[in-house]
């Protein structure tokens, strides 16, 4: 546990170390890009920003990490969480507005994230078709749908903008005074620890596990395997729903092209430097939306690409993951290894 | 000359007649004193074996005797732990596959390393070391069919892709990528599992050719009718030593089934009582994997119903049916009331000790705790803690802490973990596979004790298992799977019956 808590923090710490070092290759000097950093953390408004960031990249990773563990490579949250935007689009601007329109909102997206990552769970468990490749294929007929709806059905009034018309105010998510920090924050983090709670402290949750880790072990102690994975997908899919309608409801307000800008399968870096672990995608989220935020102040001020919080990201989960593998795994044939912080990826029949 | 310990009387007389008859044919390759373990299982203890060139040998013994092994030593495929290993009368340093490959040992394996999507004369090829660096399908069929030639086994419609042909005929592929290569010492491993009469006899013929042209032959087989059709010499292996090495023409099929499964084992006291019947299978059949053909057996309260057979009969099959995960016709009754495999897999009363320990019984990276609460319908994560300190105690089980993962245990300590977790709530009816195979003495016999005393309690047992001795000393009935048929009940003192019945016998 200690040491996957050094890991995280180490590849954290590789990352900005790599960024410095871009940022040096460029000629930004050292305190601009400290600097920076106050973008991210540096005054209350600041750290309110990055933590609304960080809301979907947690939501998002928890739908990742409860897929991942049930061994269904759930590669889908871009595209779950653009439906379930819509759906909460949908159905808060068809009810009256105020809390209930966003509370209703807020369920109808999960569903309807939910419903998506269904036809992916639904094809593995009948026709044995490959998740990962049935969710990545939903994300673009999700991307395009929206596509269609904000430039035809759903698009504003003028009809002048790709977008739609936006939430009426008083169906917002409440904020906390004058940030734009959003219950939904809150949410995100109770239900990091309810999943938490429901992996590690719930039969049901080892069993959800144990099919992950050995479904045809799973089989002969009698847990229905099809079931665990078609049950964790759905949730999964609710997840990501759910990041999709909180973004809408709490912060953008309404739909526009790119509405995903990404953040899906930002979540799936957020869970696996987490370690596929609810309570530590926490620290890992708001890590990697600071990293955004700052990067973001970095093209501001010393004209680096944003994309360098992409660099980062990636640098983050790479040394994560490559310092946890057992070495040579491949090669030694005889003995197990002592343990495999990373469950594993791959090899699920 | 190998032999040791004469422990059997028909051994007093053989060696100065061997010596006297073979005194001219030194041999081409010997193994003296052989040891390998596999953590703490000892799979050769002293085996010594010496395969004279123009002979055919045949390498017979219970499942679990060290016969694989020992071939896969002599190929070159496993490093020996002790002993000696001599080529050409030559003492050698070292026995790699590339040293055993060079002086021309090949060895056929039981699994079939073909790709299927290549045609036959492509998997071939793939085996030929003087393939020029261009090639077309002309050339690559030309090289093919030569190597057929050289192999000496016939085989057409080399262009046909592998997924399309018989398993008898994958099995000759194996053959021809070893044999094409005219190796000095060719082993095969259970060659005839998958053969029928025909190839049998083409068989008989390159064996022929083999001998005439002074090459040795090693079979591994369990079938004793075989033996006799096809081998010069005859090892019988048991407990990871060659007891036995002689001429056939010496030796009779009987004395042989008795050397092979000499035992020392106790009978458990027979009770004479008509128990209330668990489990009822009739007619059963199943078409996946090795096809179950009309299996009838029935499981009474508090009996254990032995299934012995070599692997691969059918066993693993019978297993995953009693757990609900294949499809099969006729009727299986638990408790009088008839099942479908939905219900079988729903029944929390039937528990499965599986034989593949790791791959279908436990959960490596989960810890002991855990691998037992899913043993249960649903538990708290105190009252897991409290149940996994109890079963560590009860038995014995070697670990830090209830936390410990169960990769991290030893292969015996992992076992009983897995016993622990399907015999906690005691069930109506327990399929044991192999629930001591590769077991440390006193792992065992805690494991055996276990099974037994929860018999007695009143669970139906169905003991699968390729240990014969295991299997006699505490079933109340013993049936013999042989391809994917179930034989009668035979009393646990008709040995001589179910040795027979394992070899094919009938």
């Amino acid at each position: 546990m200690n040491r996957r808590i050094a890991l995280t923090v180490g590849a954290a710490v590789c990352s900005l170390l790599v960024i410095a070092a871009c940022g040096v290759l460029l000629g930004v000097h050292p305190a601009t890009m400290l600097a920076s950093c106050a973008g991210a953390f540096g005054s209350y408004y600041a750290v309110g920003e990055t933590l609304v960031k960080s809301c979907p990249l947690l939501l998002l990773a928890l739908a990742v990490i409860i897929a991942f563990r049930a061994g269904a490579w759930n590669i889908g949250g871009e595209g779950q969480l653009i439906v379930g935007a819509v759906a909460a689009l949908c159905v808060a601007q068809a009810l009256p507005e105020g809390p209930l329109a966003a509370i209703l909102g807020l369920m109808a997206g999960a569903a309807a994230g939910a419903i998506w990552a269904g036809i992916a769970a639904a094809l593995r468990v009948t026709r044995n078709a490959p998740e990962v490749l049935t969710t990545i294929l939903l994300n673009f007929v999700a991307e395009h749908f929206l596509g269609f709806l904000i430039n035809g059905p759903l698009q504003e009034g003028s009809g002048k903008y790709p977008e739609s018309e936006a939430v009426a105010p008083l169906s917002w998510l409440m904020t906390l005074s004058s940030t734009r920090l959003h219950v939904g924050v809150v949410l995100a983090v109770v239900l990091a620890g309810a999943m938490h709670y429901f992996l590690f402290y719930s039969a049901a949750g080892l069993r959800i596990r144990a099919v992950g880790l050995n479904p045809r072990a799973a089989r002969y102690v009698g847990i229905p395997v099809d079931r665990s994975i078609f049950g964790a997908m759905l949730a999964s899919g609710a997840l990501a729903g759910l990041a999709g309608s909180v973004e809408l409801l709490g912060v953008t307000h309404r739909l526009f092209e790119r509405f995903g800008g990404g953040l899906g399968y930002s979540g799936i870096a957020v869970a696996l430097l987490a370690f596929l672990q609810p309570l530590a995608a926490i620290p890992s989220a708001i890590f990697f939306a600071g990293l955004a935020r700052a990067a973001g102040e970095l093209q501001r001020t010393a004209g680096i690409s944003s994309a360098v919080a992409l660099l980062g990201q990636g640098v983050a989960v790479l040394v994560a993951l490559t310092l946890s593998a057992p070495r040579f795994s491949s090669l030694r044939v005889a003995k197990a290894p002592a343990s495999r912080p990373v469950p594993h990826l791959g090899e699920s029949s | 000359m190998i032999y040791q310990e004469p422990r059997l009387p028909i051994l007093k007389s053989w060696p100065n007649a061997n010596r006297r008859n073979n005194r001219m044919t030194d041999p081409l390759l010997e193994l003296r004193d052989i040891r390998k373990s596999f953590g703490g299982f000892e799979a050769l203890r002293s085996a010594s074996l010496a395969l004279r060139p123009g002979r055919v040998t045949a390498l017979v013994g219970e499942n679990g005797a060290g016969k694989t092994t020992l071939m896969r030593i002599a190929a070159g495929l496993l490093a020996a732990d002790g002993g000696e290993i001599a080529a050409d009368k030559k003492r050698m340093r070292s026995w790699s596959v590339r040293e055993a490959a060079t002086f021309g040992v090949r060895m056929v394996e039981q699994h079939f390393t073909l790709a299927s999507q290549l045609s036959l004369a492509e998997n071939l090829v793939l085996h030929s070391l003087r393939v020029p660096a261009l090639i077309s399908k002309r050339s690559i069929l030309d090289l093919a069919t030569e190597m057929v030639a050289r192999g000496g086994l016939p085989l057409d419609g080399l262009d046909r892709p592998v997924a399309e042909i018989s398993i008898a005929e994958k099995a000759k592929m194996e053959l021809i990528k070893a044999t094409s290569s005219q190796p000095r010492v060719l082993i095969m491993d259970e060659p005839t599992s998958v053969l029928g009469p025909r190839e049998l006899t083409e068989i008989e013929a390159l064996l022929h050719k083999i001998k005439a042209e002074g090459r040795s032959v090693v079979i591994i087989t369990h079938k004793l009718p075989e033996v006799f059709r096809l081998a010069d010499d005859v090892a019988v292996m048991r407990a990871g030593e060659v007891i036995f090495q002689d001429e056939i023409k010496n030796v009779s099929l009987e004395s042989i089934a008795r050397m092979m499964s000499e035992t020392t084992a106790v009978f458990r006291p027979f009770t004479h009582r008509q128990p209330e019947m668990v489990c009822a299978m009739k007619g059963v059949r199943t078409t996946a994997g090795v096809p179950l053909k009309s299996v009838n057996l029935q499981i009474g309260q508090g009996e254990i119903i032995g299934v012995v057979g070599a692997a691969g009969n059918g066993q693993s099959e019978l297993a995953a049916l009693l757990r609900g995960l294949l499809p099969f016709s006729g009727t299986v009754t638990l408790n009088g009331r008839n099942m479908t495999p939905e219900t079988l897999f729903g029944s929390r009363r039937v528990r499965h000790i599986p034989a593949d320990r790791i791959g279908e019984g436990l959960f490596g990276e989960l810890s002991i705790m855990e691998n037992l609460a899913l043993g249960v319908e649903s538990i708290s994560r105190s009252s897991a803690y409290e149940q996994a300190v109890r079963v560590i105690a009860a038995f014995s089980i070697r670990a830090r802490s209830a936390w410990q993962p169960v990769n991290t245990l030893s292969g015996g300590n992992q076992q009983k973990v897995l016993v622990a977790r399907e015999l906690l709530r005691r069930p109506e009816l327990l399929v044991a596979a192999e629930p001591t195979r590769g077991l440390d003495l006193e792992s065992a016999s805690l494991i055996r004790k276990a099974v037994t005393d929860i018999a007695e309690r009143g669970t139906g047992v169905l003991l699968i298992a390729s240990d014969l001795e295991e299997v006699i000393s505490c079933a109340d009935r013993i049936h013999v799977l042989y391809r994917g048929v179930i034989s009668e009940g035979f009393a646990p003192d008709q040995q001589q019956e179910i040795v027979q019945q394992i070899a094919g016998g009938r």
